[in-house]
């Protein structure tokens, strides 16, 4: 008995190779969840105070116009097997925005992202395979012997 | 004038405690190491729960969010591979109270005859998931003496200063384990020779 135990339970077992990314996601959505609750709580009073005073202010209410700190950017996927995309990353949040199914069979989002900054993130396939962006060269690895791809700004 | 030397530390000659340090401070990457570090520890106390494929995968991860979520509860005086190893049991079991677990029925459907010839890679996987699921039916603290024992190589007086009971008793624990092991698998009682 002693060798037959021995024998099966010094056999370890592996989980799947996606595991450990969704694990690291699901770690970066909470902490940003977390990061954004503590600014929210700290920091929202002093934002529109300065806000309120400052010359951005005056000119947000007397000249409108487009905010020119962001920029507009186009996220496509082209797989008309797919039946959901979303993509996820730093400018998310880590949580994912689901793409629109178009008429041609690809699938798109637009999302707008503030400037002068670098963003890794994924596109998640029906909920369960992660990706990186195909259109997206820049690629950086996840830690896993996965690949993020990077926005950069 | 002088140089200064650094170090650089890898994360496998950090302490789990320093590791956890680094997280609680804000590191993810640090997390990252340590998710690397156990994660076919806490899959195989998983499995050894009879829990396997795609459930196996998503308790694994719902344990690992469980154990970042708790981090700042853990206890420096307290080993961390055996704090998760309690929140990995203690999740899997809760999960199999609640779920009807069936993944040995497709295993009894082809309960091995004496003369019923079989690859031997079969049989073991066979024999494997039936002491999985004879050890998932043991008490919490007779699952927990036998992974310690057979699985971490831990002496009688390691496992009682982790489980906190006296050494005799943690030796009665793991003759009743392997008695009640052995009444569930007496239909495999040639391998045991």
């Amino acid at each position: 008995m002693d060798e037959f135990l021995k024998k099966i339970l010094q056999n370890e077992h592996s989980p799947s190779a996606d595991a450990l990314p969704r694990v690291m996601y699901e770690v970066r959505r909470i902490k940003q969840h977390r990061r954004g609750i503590n600014i929210s709580l700290y920091a929202a009073a002093a934002l529109l105070l300065i806000a309120f005073f400052s010359g951005a202010a005056i000119r947000h209410f007397f000249f409108p116009g487009k905010d020119t700190s962001y920029q507009e950017v186009v996220f496509t996927y082209n797989n008309a097997e797919a039946a959901h995309v979303a993509v996820t990353g730093d400018f998310t949040g880590w949580e994912p925005v689901s793409f629109t199914h178009r008429p041609d069979g690809g699938w798109e989002t637009i999302l707008r992202i503030k400037k002068n900054g670098r963003y890794r993130y994924v596109f998640i396939i029906d909920h369960e395979e992660f990706i990186p962006d195909p259109n997206q060269h820049s690629t950086v690895n996840d830690g896993f012997g996965m690949r993020n791809s990077v926005l950069t700004l | 004038m002088y140089t200064v030397q650094t170090q650089t530390l890898s994360f496998s000659s950090i302490s789990d405690n320093a590791v956890v340090r680094q997280v609680l401070s804000g590191d993810n990457e640090a997390f990252a190491e340590l998710l690397k570090k156990y994660k076919n520890y806490i899959y195989t106390v998983i499995v050894r729960n009879s829990v396997y494929g795609s459930e196996a995968d998503e308790l694994f991860q719902e344990i690992f969010i469980k154990i970042f979520t708790k981090l700042t509860l853990f206890n420096e005086s307290y080993s961390f591979k055996n704090w998760i190893f309690t929140i990995a049991l203690n999740h899997t079991r809760n999960y199999r109270r609640t779920q009807f677990i069936r993944n040995v029925l497709p295993v009894r459907s082809i309960l091995l005859q004496p003369d019923t010839p079989c690859m031997d890679s079969n049989r073991d996987v066979i024999q494997e998931k039936e002491l999985n699921h004879a050890l998932a039916g043991l008490p919490r603290d007779y699952f927990t003496v036998i992974m310690f024992f057979y699985y971490e190589n831990k002496s009688y007086d390691e496992i009682a200063y982790i489980m906190k009971k006296p050494t005799g008793t943690i030796k009665t624990y793991l003759f009743r384990a392997k008695k009640i092991l052995k009444k569930k698998l007496k239909h495999l009682e040639r391998s045991f020779v």
